[in-house]
């Protein structure tokens, strides 16, 4: 599907829309993971979901992709409610949503090829590139997609235990992209990576939705790396969103008292800073304990 | 490590106090099966009372194959120690018999892990494993033992510890579990405490309180405390010195202030220029 074709989201608009998503698990003894969740995600952002583990980060993106039926609200993307769209209509939607998951050694089957992982959502969504034809023009888009990631075309018939975390985490984002989608739920993209590979997939990342005009929902529990990464910042805690903003505004002038918490629980890079700093001040001038 | 590397290691402790516990020029190898990997080459370290010294790289540097060699925990088969000495009350702790290292393990020296889920024994009370550090280290009676680990819980911010004393490990958070672990390194009042990534698999909230209840307990009993991470925010908060580490090399050691300031190496300094930021460049 080439940008065209698509439908020109109303500028005021959201891409994505969550009204009042709620959704709880368990029988008896019910447990509220979302709890009255609405937000929405503007096409071409980065919106930064963040909270501490168990907060329900994780579950409010299966909502958004419809991995879950949530107990009540609604998820709207492109206007479309998902929960009233039809079956077909519900994979083409399905098609402009994808997911890339925080760990790259177990969200691939290690049995098989790079080329086949990449192009599994093509053989899944697109009849063109089946059969003995089909596998041609599925590898020359599997090479296009390669590139697109800076890793190298002919790479196609390697396992994935062959490259390190960076490059798996670079074929995870290249079979996300393989249709096209305009929305890419980012769960914890980085957490599993080296900071210095971190650095470049996250370039990698902004270069992409520069490029493509992609829209992001980025989940993540480094307050550091949505610093860099953000346009707005979603602040969830027990279920609850507790504040959306600007990330300039959130991270400058945080409004909830937990935002504030958060933030100042990161551990700041300046030894003349950090918590230490006013114990470590007199021992600089060459004075001993 | 080369010689001008080592002059910017300026202690702030007077010239003639002797470090507690000293790695020099430590190598060590792992014998795979089709290749040898050289996971630590030619590292010199060392920490002296009272000091945090933060070891700190990225996955491969070699932190935590050092780190384990202190307390001989690095399996052997494959590893192999091929040179150096590591120094501590006049032993060098290579040369000690298992026996004799496990006198020295938990008491003089204890280690704290990243992940307590599975350095606790599951099957086990939280208390009786704090107990345990004490019974094998000295001649305390069971009911000796049971009073100084209920005190060390306490010690470690654990709410009503006569109640936690009876629970298992998964019936604990992930920070009161490192609290736990906290307190069956420290109960044997150790001079060195090893703490290889002990808030990485913590929320950023947790973090902070387990980073400050190191750092209150590293002042109040004098210790000596190296720290592995992978972290350079969290080498800012806490240490004194650090030593970076890359490829099983120290490339940079130095006063925290001195390398954050003025990075030598230019891995450092590619290192900081990586690390994310709270504040806006």
């Amino acid at each position: 599907m080439s940008p065209e074709t698509r439908t020109p989201a109303a500028a005021d608009r959201p891409l994505l829309e969550l009204d009042g998503l709620r959704k709880e698990f368990g029988g008896r003894n019910v447990n509220v993971a979302v709890d009255d969740v609405s937000l929405e995600v503007r096409e071409g952002e980065t919106l930064a979901l963040v909270g501490e583990s168990g907060c329900g980060k994780t579950t409010l993106t299966r909502l958004l992709l419809r991995l879950l039926e949530p107990t009540a609200g609604s998820v709207r993307f492109d206007g479309r409610d998902l929960a009233t769209v039809s079956a077909t209509e519900l994979r083409a939607v399905r098609r402009q949503m994808q997911v890339v998951l925080q760990d790259p050694y177990s969200s691939m089957n290690p049995r098989m090829r790079i080329t086949d992982i990449v192009a599994e959502p093509l053989i899944t969504h697109d009849p063109a590139v089946r059969g003995r034809r089909g596998r041609a023009r599925a590898r020359e888009r599997v090479g296009e997609l390669l590139e697109a990631v800076g890793l190298n075309a002919g790479i196609q018939d390697r396992y994935p235990h062959e490259f390190s975390g960076g490059q798996r985490q670079r074929v995870s984002i290249a079979r996300a992209l393989a249709l096209q989608p305009r929305l890419l739920v980012l769960d914890e993209p980085t957490s599993a990576l080296d900071v210095s590979v971190q650095a470049t997939v996250l370039e990698l990342l902004a270069e992409l939705q520069t490029r493509l005009g992609l829209t992001y929902v980025f989940v993540s529990h480094n307050l550091a790396v949505v610093r860099q990464v953000a346009d707005r910042v979603a602040v969830m805690r027990r279920g609850r969103l507790v504040e959306v903003g600007e990330a300039e505004q959130v991270f400058h002038t945080p409004q909830h008292p937990y935002t504030r918490q958060l933030l100042d629980a990161v551990p700041v890079l300046d030894p003349r800073r950090g918590r230490r700093a006013a114990e470590r001040a007199p021992r600089t001038s060459g004075e001993s304990r | 490590m080369t010689m001008d590397r080592q002059t910017r290691d300026q202690s702030h402790r007077p010239v003639d106090a002797e470090p507690l516990l000293q790695i020099k020029h430590l190598s060590v190898d792992f014998r795979l099966a089709t290749s040898v990997v050289h996971a630590v080459q030619d590292v010199s370290l060392t920490v002296h009372a009272g000091e945090t010294l933060a070891v700190v790289g990225e996955s491969g540097s070699g932190k935590s194959a050092t780190a384990l060699s202190v307390l001989g925990l690095n399996p052997t088969p494959p590893c192999v120690y091929t040179g150096g000495e590591i120094l501590f009350d006049g032993h060098d702790l290579l040369k000690l018999s298992e026996k004799e290292l496990g006198r020295i393990r938990g008491r003089d020296i204890a280690m704290v892990f990243q992940d307590p889920m599975t350095s606790l024994d599951p099957l086990q009370h939280v208390g009786a494993q704090v107990a345990e550090v004490l019974r094998h280290h000295t001649g305390m009676s069971r009911a000796e033992a049971r009073e100084a680990a209920l005190d060390a819980l306490d010690e470690v911010g654990i709410p009503d510890p006569a109640q936690r004393y009876r629970q298992y490990p998964h019936e604990l958070s992930g920070g009161l579990r490192q609290r736990v672990m906290i307190a069956t390194a420290l109960v044997g009042r150790p001079r060195v405490l090893i703490a290889d990534e002990p808030t990485t698999a913590l929320d950023v909230t947790v973090q902070r309180q387990i980073l400050d209840l190191l750092v209150t307990l590293q002042h109040k009993h004098d210790m000596a405390v190296v720290l592995i991470t992978h972290d350079l925010a969290v080498v800012a908060e806490t240490a004194d010195r650090v030593a970076v580490m890359n490829k099983g090399e120290v490339v940079e050691s130095g006063d925290v202030l001195d390398v954050f300031d003025r990075p030598a190496d230019d891995y450092t300094r590619r290192l900081l220029a990586v690390t994310p930021r709270l504040e806006a460049a």
